[in-house]
């Protein structure tokens, strides 16, 4: 009996979150169809009649009513194809792969230093509470967390890259020709994204060691003359790894997206960020709604995660109803 | 406990890991040493299939990736037309209907998995044949078909049958193996400009069945160059090994006294087609991005210099152009003016400013628009975007044309707000009832700077402010589209020409070119028709110029446009580069005269 | 407890130097708004990149535009989306969340959750951009744009805390006391939420003029007026040709009013602990 209830449970969840997905893509599709500029428009040259707009119409199947052209598109999808790009004609799937990759290599980089980062700062203030160095840190996150991505993009480019500045970097393109190459090119952004991330972490992180160090074990070890920074190290940071990383996976879609989007552009290199923004202004539907829908389910998958954490946290809650929120 | 729970999150962590590692790994590649340039262009191309290389960017890789009938000379000015795939130039009929094209024997098509073991096969007369009548097969979705519609005998009539190759065009045909013989409806004087264009690169059918829609990421032709990477930041092209052995005849490609000693030029006299192994083009449409990029020594070496930074580099523009030394000493730069035009444009078709079926009203709403134009400073645009290196003109042929003349009564439509408040009080226009003018322009900063400039004009002369809004499209298409609706009034935009002649620029105030079409004023007058009717079919003379400049008066007369400015392109490259990078006209041709100096 | 003192004491400087700001940006958008300065903020003159002078005390742009006048016309366009989105998304939030809980676990309330789960299921960025190519055309689109994105994170916020009080002792006494719903919420409940409602107004309010630079950026901004978000836009060429007067202005001036309002929801987060 209690089998059939998780099994039960296991559905309705996943009947869900199946339905969820498909608002969402139906919600993309809706808004990217109402909203963007006209495929057609997009297509013709400068020197177009009527009768070449009728016959786009027909070839992009713009005759159909909307509803159509959706269950059309979904239909193709759930044959497990994607598509081709309106706007270059090429496989979605493997652009968006290739797309995504150059953009994991652009971005990870610096989220995760960025993460690493704030944690040893965190770690440094929590350790030197109430001292000079803690405000010091506690004033550079306040600093931080109140510049615009934008801005800070403006500025290390000036610095780091034009002859006016220290002209160690690269400006634009992308090339991963062996390391070295890599490391000079992913260098500005994983500096950018380090930066603009650093506030938030730190303080984020701050917290919850602070809040760690607060439990009686963290007393006990100090009267038992463990030194505080091993303390730390060996004891708060483990215990507190679960939520950062929680938090790091809940914001992961997030700021992915937000700087491959800012920084790709500025510096024109060909990720996700780049190909989605172009998407946008072109109202390609067969590269945006994939990339809306995955980003979608990472972030839905994360949440569930998150929530049976919790749950397994609250003995309140039932063991069985948390195994089946993990899908 | 924790830690048990914790792992799924760093299984994830590790995974992602993983991936980028993968990544790193999947696109590394050896460094290649040979003679590379990189170059940049202001604007990526969308598609690089011909029948869709309607911009300056796609037609600048299409032509170098494919092979066109005929080409522009690299350094004649004017510009001249010279062969390219075709033997020789055309026969031409005395009536001028019939053209009897030559094809080269012997040139190929790159080695591709299109063709039959992967080997290239030899372009025919029946691959020109092809590559035209493919701009009139709906599913090539071409954008080029303007230029041969209602020209061609037959071609037309072949469309409406429902495009089947195996159907012989009249108009249209290979008479021999290396023969192609076009015969037209009516004399077509632009027609080998038209086959000069990307839109006309010669395409095999191998390749169009093979890949499709990938088509516009990769082509298969018989240029000078392969285009070994091609996406939305940049292209990599490659010295086609198969190319025909052609050597530069720098006085058939116009060299002359007009060429500054200083590019050194004579070096690549004699010299195999083309001339570098690889040319790297990266698409940089951040103007200040590209010239930081341009200033560093191992980046682009190639590239138009944005206009913000024209006082930077230049010592004095005119009369003659004087660099500053320290950019003197390891750049040379090009002033040429663009072959394309800025201007403010009134919808005729909307009866607040336009045609209105109240003859006073008409009278009165034309009125209006030549004391908008009275009011637009272009001198003032001029200095504040262009550096004042633009030319300012009345009229819409461009001052580089030959038919282009110096306008006696430029009182007509220069720059007089007095006269145009005054004009506003006589005709009757108070602030009550003046029409709200939609401003309609693609979104981009410099749009919008432009339009609080033209908002300030219009306040000097008391136009009211919260009559004078702005309509920002994020794309080109939405302003086309609003355009072509009829849901603007008033719109800033520019023209490119395709071809070097007027007739190119004129044809956009024909009546019938109406919007959809290329009259996007929807201007309409029956004399201005006829006389185009009369000029289109001539070739250069004293008629067609003295046509030409009537239909200009004709079109100032109705204050149909506010016209214009011409922009000049300031390139530059680096000094080890030997380069006339007039790109505008000469286009993708240039590329393959291109250099580098050899190491001493 | 001492050292909290002491934390707060330090703050209080701070914060009091960061509601001066605050209260100095209002003023600035109350005398924008009534046409009292910054009216020059379109005038072109033909001053073009102007270094500061005795006309133009922060020099002017690339087409000869005041940036005093301009920076301080943006002053009220981000109060405006500021105060605007967080306004309205705190409001709204809050109400969709007090229902929800109130009706916890009815039909209402799993389409509230629905709804919230859908619009928190898209990456942030996109959603705004294609909310406001998609609003194109309604003059204040961006707010509403945004209001749309921000909303939800109220109504959760509110709907836990909403069911947390709800077990407490004071409003379970007030349920036996038989007060009506609506009574029990606003009466008893709101009183101890308003730490809660002003964080979230400022948090919606410092991400929303934040968002607002970005989308002008990406050419998606206002079309009337000018924010500063254009100015940083229009500083992109400015600063290449050696004019970097509209990206300092504009940035000192966005960087001292988040900065005054992270300072705020430090020492309320710290309140609220």
């Amino acid at each position: 009996m209690a089998q059939f209830r998780q099994y039960k449970q296991m559905l309705r969840q996943a009947g869900s979150l199946f339905l969820l997905l498909l608002l969402v893509s139906f919600t993309t599709f809706m808004l990217v169809h109402y909203a963007g500029p006209d495929q057609v428009f997009e297509r013709l040259g400068k020197h177009s009649s009527h009768e070449e707009i009728a016959q786009l119409q027909v070839t992009l199947g713009q005759g159909d009513a909307v509803i159509w052209q959706y269950l059309s598109y979904m239909k193709q999808v759930i044959q497990l194809n994607p598509g081709v790009s309106d706007m270059t004609g090429q496989p979605v799937a493997s652009t968006l792969w290739r797309a995504f990759l150059t953009s994991l290599m652009v971005v990870l980089p610096g989220i995760l230093l960025g993460q690493i980062i704030a944690v040893c700062m965190a770690t440094v203030a929590v350790r030197y509470r109430g001292r000079p160095a803690d405000r010091v840190i506690s004033a550079v996150s306040m600093f931080v967390m109140s510049i615009s991505f934008v801005i800070t993009i403006i500025f290390f480019q000036m610095i780091f890259s034009s002859s006016d500045g220290f002209d160690l970097l690269p400006v634009t393109g992308w090339s991963t020709n062996g390391f070295a190459d890599y490391m000079k090119h992913v260098s500005l952004p994983t500096m950018i994204i380090i930066f603009i991330n650093m506030g938030y972490n730190q303080r984020f992180a701050r917290s919850i060691l602070e809040h760690e160090t607060c439990k009686p074990y963290v007393s006990y070890a100090r009267v038992y003359g463990v030194s505080e920074f091993s303390l730390l190290i060996r004891n708060v940071l483990p215990n507190c790894a679960l939520p950062i990383a929680i938090r790091f996976l809940y914001g992961l879609p997030g700021t992915f997206i937000a700087s491959s989007l800012l920084i790709e552009n500025y510096f024109s290199i060909p990720g996700l960020g780049k190909l989605v923004f172009e998407a946008i202004l072109f109202s390609d539907i067969p590269v945006l709604v994939p990339v809306i829908v995955l980003s979608a389910l990472f972030f839905v998958l994360v949440q569930r995660l998150l929530n049976s954490w919790l749950n397994r946290l609250d003995p309140s809650v039932g063991q069985a109803s948390s195994t089946s929120q993990v899908l | 406990m924790m830690s048990v729970s914790a792992k799924p999150v760093f299984l994830l962590l590790t995974f992602l890991l993983v991936l980028t590692l993968c990544a790193c790994n999947d696109t590394s590649q050896p460094a290649i040493s040979k003679s590379v340039l990189t170059i940049a262009l202001d604007d990526a191309p969308i598609s690089i299939d011909p029948a869709r290389s309607s911009t300056l960017y796609s037609e600048f890789i299409v032509v170098n990736a494919y092979d066109t009938l005929f080409r522009y000379k690299y350094l004649a000015r004017p510009y001249e037309l010279t062969v390219n795939l075709a033997a020789s130039m055309p026969d031409i009929s005395d009536d001028g209907l019939v053209y009897t094209i030559k094809v080269k024997q012997g040139v190929y098509f790159i080695d591709d998995p299109a063709f039959q073991q992967h080997k290239g096969r030899e372009l025919t007369a029946d691959d020109v044949v092809y590559s035209i009548k493919r701009h009139f097969d709906p599913a090539s979705k071409s954008q080029g078909a303007w230029l041969w519609r209602g020209r061609i005998s037959g071609l037309d009539a072949w469309k409406m049958a429902g495009s089947d190759y195996g159907e012989k065009v009249a108009g249209l045909k290979a008479i021999d193996r290396y023969t192609v013989r076009i015969e037209l409806t009516n004399p077509y004087p632009q027609i080998l400009h038209t086959l000069a264009m990307g839109f006309a690169a010669i395409i095999p059918v191998e390749a169009v069945e093979y890949y499709g829609d990938r088509l516009s990421v990769h082509p298969v032709g018989s240029g000078p160059y392969r285009v070994i990477e091609f996406n939305s930041t940049g292209a990599v092209l490659q010295r086609n090994l198969g190319y025909r052995g052609e050597r530069v005849d720098l006085i058939k490609e116009g060299f002359g006294e007009h060429i500054p000693k200083a590019y050194g030029l004579n070096l690549i006299a004699g010299q195999r087609i083309p001339i570098l192994d690889q040319i790297e083009i990266r698409f940089v449409s951040e103007s200040q991005t590209r010239w930081t990029s341009f200033l560093k020594s191992n980046e682009i070496q190639l590239a138009s210099i944005p206009s913000q930074m024209f006082s930077q580099v230049l010592e004095q523009a005119s009369p003659n152009l004087i660099l500053r030394p320290s950019f003197a000493a390891s750049y040379q730069v090009l002033l040429t003016p663009a072959s394309s035009f800025l201007h403010y444009d009134f919808n005729m078709l909307n009866p607040e400013v336009g045609y209105h079926s109240d003859p006073e009203r008409n009278a009165k709403n034309k009125t209006l628009r030549c004391a908008i134009t009275r009011a637009v400073n272009l001198q003032e645009q001029n200095e504040k975007f262009y550096a004042g290196l633009a030319n300012v003109f009345t009229g819409v042929i461009l001052p580089s044309m030959a038919e282009f003349a110096e306008k006696s009564d430029a009182s007509h439509d220069s720059y007089e707000p007095q006269k145009s408040r005054q004009m506003l009080r006589e005709s009757g226009w108070t602030i009550e009832n003046l029409p709200v003018l939609d401003f309609g322009t693609t979104s981009s900063t410099q749009s919008r700077q432009t339009f609080e400039l033209f908002k300030s004009w219009l306040l000097d002369i008391g136009y009211p402010e919260e009559k004078i809004r702005l309509k920002m499209f994020p794309s080109v298409g939405a302003f086309y589209k609003a355009i072509s609706v009829s849901k603007l009034n008033f719109w800033f935009t520019g023209w490119t020409l395709d071809y070097p002649d007027a007739e190119n620029i004129l044809q956009l105030f024909y009546g019938p070119n109406e919007a959809p079409g290329t009259n996007s004023s929807n201007y309409h007058n029956e004399n201005y028709d006829k006389l185009f009717e009369a000029a289109k079919l001539l070739l250069p003379s004293s008629e067609r110029t003295r046509l030409y400049q009537k239909l200009d008066k004709l079109i100032r007369n109705d204050c149909v446009t506010i016209s214009g400015i011409s922009r000049s392109h300031l390139y530059a490259w680096h000094k080890d580069v030997v380069a006339f990078p007039d790109q505008d006209i000469v286009s993708g041709f240039t590329l393959r005269f291109y250099q580098i100096k050899p190491d001493d | 407890m001492v050292k909290f003192a002491e934390r707060s004491g330090r703050w209080s400087r701070a914060s009091k130097i960061a509601l001066g700001i605050i209260i100095l940006y209002l003023l600035i958008t109350v005398l924008v708004y009534s046409g009292v300065i910054a009216q020059q903020w379109d005038h072109a003159s033909k001053d073009t990149w102007a270094t500061p002078n005795y006309d133009h005390w922060l020099g002017t742009n690339r087409i000869g535009q005041d940036i005093l006048d301009r920076a301080l016309y943006g002053v009220m366009t981000a109060m405006t989306i500021g105060f605007g989105v967080a306004v309205i998304s705190v409001f709204f939030g809050s109400l969709v969340g007090a229902v929800a809980a109130y009706y916890r676990d009815s039909i209402t309330d799993k389409m509230a959750q629905f709804v919230m789960n859908l619009i928190d299921a898209f990456p942030f960025y996109l959603l705004v951009i294609l909310l406001v190519n998609f609003l194109d055309g309604i003059s204040y689109s961006s707010i509403l744009a945004m209001v749309i994105c921000f909303w939800t994170t109220s109504a959760r916020v509110i709907r836990n805390e909403i069911i947390r009080l709800n077990e407490t002792e004071f409003i379970k006494i007030a349920r036996l006391l038989r007060l009506s719903a609506f009574r029990r919420i606003v009466l008893h409940m709101l009183p101890n939420l308003r730490y809660l409602l002003l964080v979230q107004f400022v948090i919606v309010f410092v991400v929303a003029i934040k968002t607002e630079v970005v989308l002008s950026f990406l050419g998606l901004g206002t079309t009337s007026g000018v924010s500063w978000g254009v100015m940083v836009a229009e500083s992109v060429t400015d600063i290449g040709a050696g004019h970097p007067y509209n990206l300092i202005v504009a940035t000192a001036a966005l960087f001292m009013l988040v900065l005054a309002f992270n300072i705020l929801l430090h020492k309320n987060w710290v309140r609220l602990r």
